[in-house]
Formats: structure tokens, sequence, C-alpha cells
């Protein structure tokens, strides 16, 4: 935690010091001051909710579809062989693409709107999703299986008391990936094209060269990204006290 | 092939001399296929058990108890003979059985309250119910304090205290321990085996005890059964005579040695062949 700290400490006290000394432009890089204030100017800018809210909403759709379809099709995956090789190429292939380079083919089939966002969000989620709880599925202890049996527990018993549990931490932990790579995907997509949102204060703050509103729409993505792990790592621990 | 048979005949103890038959097993096979090839596990065992009996089986390893005994239970199919309880034939697991198993199986997500209730949650037992069954017997184990842990805050012997409360809690007919203490230390086993037999005195259920320890069979048991080497026949069979309640001192006497050395012979000799 200490160190943590210092590094930062660090990086934001040499971010100071290339402001105060010249040692990169200001009009390139203002220094901490001048985009702390005008992440002041955002965050207090009347139409910044609703730029949050474009956001939140892609991200919550995008994480909340993946979770869903990804979470089935892992436990379909990880329980039928044959769902897993029919569903094989897909996941490889989805897997192997940078997913970024998906994004003008989105924008072009699906506009600017908040479509290609959530569709973004869930290509770069559902794998990741369907592995781990397929990875969870597949880590069942046979013994438990066999002693739910033992005492007469129907299948419906077997995948709700035995299966569904064990699947739990592998999921709490694609989902803590996941909440990270939702938040890259939506500022992405909306840096390629959008009309509101975070990435879309960023990409016009760009355009009117206000440097120091941009660099404040970085911050805000990173804290933002940030703050959002962490709650879902919190989520992931609080949801395994018993591993303890 | 030597077919070895002992019998002593001493007087067993009393109370179930008489009792009406549990469980009748009749000419039971277990065969596995690998590759195209039977392999056979148990090789036609005969065995009437009596209400209230407690069995002990020893063997060489890999003899096929454990076999045997995931058969009784219904979880491994057999593939000739018959097994029935209370003249009911086995087809599947079924709430007349329960199993205790080696490692301790338990749910690691689960308190042991609801560890304990497994069985009876998934009878549809309401939580009520099924609650106040499991605390009389994790009371009966010695683990009320213990009710809100989770099993990697409890140690190996209490974990297995667990695993038998989850089994008599479900009130089955018999009960089925697959080497249940073979995961303890000697000093922790000792102290189980006493803890069980106080329990087992309290709900004198049918018991089938697989093990490897000689001492602990004729310790705990009514009846010893050695199993021959692989496939599993009865190579041996022994009454013992002790009374109940017994105290853990009676290992001690020269009748427990002496019928610990003769089963141990017959083991011993099916361990050889085993090797052979
Ligand atoms: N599912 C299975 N498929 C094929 N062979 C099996 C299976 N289960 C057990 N066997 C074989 O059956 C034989 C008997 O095994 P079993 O586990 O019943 O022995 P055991 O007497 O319990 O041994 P131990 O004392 O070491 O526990 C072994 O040779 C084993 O390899
Ligand atoms: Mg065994």
């Amino acid at each position: 935690m200490l160190l943590a700290c210092l590094s930062v400490v660090l990086i934001v006290g040499t971010w100071q010091a290339s402001a105060s000394y010249r040692w990169v432009d200001p009009i390139f890089l203002p220094g901490p001051l001048e985009v702390l204030g005008a992440l002041k100017g955002i965050v207090t800018d009347p139409g910044f909710a609703s730029d949050l809210s474009v956001s939140a909403n892609e991200f919550f759709w995008g994480l909340g579809l993946s979770v869903l379809v990804g979470g089935t099709l892992g436990i379909l995956s990880g329980w039928y062989g044959a769902v897993d090789e029919f569903l094989r190429p897909v996941v490889t292939a989805l897997n192997s693409i940078p997913h970024l380079a998906l994004i003008p083919l989105l924008v072009l089939l699906f506009g600017i709107g908040v479509l290609p966002k959530v569709l973004l969000v869930l290509l770069s989620c559902i794998v990741v999703m369907l592995m781990n709880t397929a990875a969870g599925v597949r880590s069942v202890d046979t013994q438990l299986l066999r002693m739910a049996k033992s005492f007469g527990a129907s299948d419906r018993q077997i995948v709700c008391a035995v299966v569904l549990p064990s699947v739990v931490p592998f999921f709490m932990t694609g989902l803590r990936i996941c909440v990270g790579k939702a938040v890259v995907a939506v500022a992405m997509s909306e840096l390629f094209g959008s009309t509101a949102g975070i990435g879309n204060i960023l990409i016009k703050a760009q355009s009117a060269m206000d440097m120091s509103r941009m660099y404040a729409a970085v911050v805000l993505l990173t804290v933002i990204g940030i703050a959002l792990t962490q709650l879902a790592a919190a989520l992931e621990a609080a949801m395994q006290q018993w591993k303890a | 092939m030597t077919v070895i048979f002992q019998e002593q005949e001493v007087s067993p103890p009393g109370s179930c001399v008489d009792a009406p038959t549990k469980l009748q097993i009749r000419d039971l096979r277990v065969t596995f296929s690998s590759r195209g090839k039977n392999f056979v596990a148990v090789n036609g065992i005969d065995l009437e058990v009596r209400d209230g009996e407690f069995i002990a089986i020893v063997g060489p390893s890999g003899s096929g108890k454990s076999t045997f005994l995931m058969a009784l239970d219904g979880l491994t199919p057999s593939s000739g003979g018959e097994i029935a309880v209370d003249g009911k034939v086995v087809t599947g697991p079924g709430r007349d059985r329960a199993v205790v198993f080696q490692d301790s199986c338990l749910l690691p997500w689960r308190n042991v309250l609801d560890n304990v209730s497994f069985g009876l949650e998934m009878a549809g037992m309401p939580k009520g119910e099924r609650y106040e069954i499991a605390r009389e017997l994790i009371g009966l184990a010695g683990l009320t304090q213990f009710e809100t842990f989770h099993p990697k805050q409890l140690s190996g012997g209490m974990q297995q205290r667990v695993n038998i409360a989850r089994a008599l809690a479900a009130d089955p007919q018999v009960l089925l321990l697959d080497e249940p203490f073979s995961g303890l230390d000697a000093q922790t086993r000792e102290i189980m085996q006493g803890e069980l037999l106080k329990i087992w005195d309290e709900r004198k259920k049918t018991a089938i005890f697989v093990t490897h320890q000689i001492d602990e069979a004729v310790f705990l048991a009514d009846r010893v059964i050695a199993f021959s080497a692989r496939p599993a026949r009865i190579a041996g069979e022994w009454s013992i005579p002790f009374p109940r309640p017994r105290h853990l001192s009676i290992k001690q006497s020269p009748e427990h040695r002496a019928l610990e050395d003769s089963i141990w012979q017959v083991v011993r000799q099916e361990g050889a062949l085993a090797a052979a």
C-alpha cells in the first residue's frame, strides 16, 4: 500500500516537474493542477450527468449481456462436451481478434449510437465470462458430485447445490476482469464515433485543442475504471469468504 | 488358488443375534469394463447383515472393498447378484442408505449446519425441520459451538465428525463407511473410534465399515469380514464378543490381540496373493 502510494506520488511529481520546468510544452501536456481544474469543469458541466448516463448505459448493457449470455453458455459448455466442441471455433476466434479493430466495422454497420458500443463491450467480455464459467464447471469436485448422488439428489438439485456454488469464484474472477475490459471498450468505441458519453467529452476536447480538458477526461476514465474494478474485487472477496 | 476360511465360534454379542435381517447380499458381482476388457472387482459375495449389526470389512489394498461399498449404495452398478434392504431390492442410491466417504466430502461454501442438513435438504425437508434434526446430531458429534464454521476452519477430525453427522442426519437404515478415519493421525483416530461408538450406541444403525486398520475393525465391530485379494470374495469371518458399550482400554486385552492376530494372518496371506 505504501509502495503503491509512493509510485503514484512519483508519477504525479514527475508530471508536475515536467510542467514546471517545461520539459514538455504545456500546450501538449498541461500540469496536474490545470488538469484537475479542467476535471472539476467537466464534472460540474450541466451536460455531464447525461454523458455519464450514456456511458453507464453502454457499460451496463454490454456487461450485463456478457454475464448473462457468456455465463449461461459457459455453464453449458463446461457441462456438455458437445456444446463445448460446437462453440470452440467461435470462442477461439473471438479470443484472438483485437476487439478494437472491430470498431470501424461496428460503426459502419450500426452507426454511432448506443448499439455499437454495447456490441463492442459484449465482444470483448463474453468470451472471458464463457471461459471462466466453463472452467468453473469443469473444476467441480467429482467426489462432491458422487456425495450428492449418494444422498439421492436429482440432477437439478446437484446443479443448484453443488455445481453453481463451485462456479461462483470463477464467475466472479471473470466479472472482475470484464469490468476493466468493458470500461476500455466503452471509451474506445466512443472515441471512434459518438454523440455523447465520457469518450465523447474527450474527443470533443481534443478537436477544440483543449488539452487540459482532454487529459481530465483520460483521468476521469482511469478513475472510473479503477473504482469499478475495485468494487468488483470487493464483491469477489465477499462472495467467497469460506475460502479463507 | 487357496481359499482360506477361518471361523472363530465365539458367542456373538447379545443384542442383534435374533434381530431380523436388515441387509441381504446374494452372489454380488461387480465388473468394470475398460477398453473392451472385463475386469472383475467383486466376485460373488454373500452376506446377511442383521438389524443394528456393526460389520467391519478388512482386506488387502485394491481388493474391492470400496467397490463393494459403492455397489451397496447403488453408486456403482452391480453386474450380477442382488442387494436388498429390508427385502427391497436396491437399484440405485436411496434414502435407506448413507455413505460416510473417506475424504469428508463437505461442501466448502456451506457451514457445519448446512452441511449436516444436506441430505435432508435433498429429501425436500423444510428448513426449520431439517435444522432441528441437524442440530441434534451436531450436538451428538460435540460440534455445537462450531455450527456456523466452514469446513476450512475445522480440523480433520472435526470434518469427519461432520461427515458422519451428515450421514446420520439423513436417518438411513444402513450406514456405509469407507475408511472414514484413514486420513487422521493415530491419536485423533483412536478418539474418533471412541466417538463413533458413542454415537452409534445412541443410534444403533446397521453399519458396514471398511478399514485397513485391523485393531479398529475388532474394536468397532460385531463381526469382522476379511476380503480376499481381487476379485473380492469373503476370505474369513470373525464374531467379536466384547460387550457394549466398549471402552478403548479393551484394545489392550489379550482376547482383542488374539483376534487381531488371527485376522491379520488371513489378510497378510491375501495381501501376498495380491502382490504375487
Ligand atoms: N471405476 C472403476 N473403473 C475401473 N476399475 C475400477 C474402478 N473402480 C475401482 N476399480 C478397480 O477395482 C479394484 C478394486 O478397487 P477398490 O477401490 O474397490 O479397492 P479397495 O479394496 O477399496 O482398495 P483400498 O484398500 O486401496 O481402498 C481395483 O483394482 C481398482 O483399480
Ligand atoms: Mg478403498
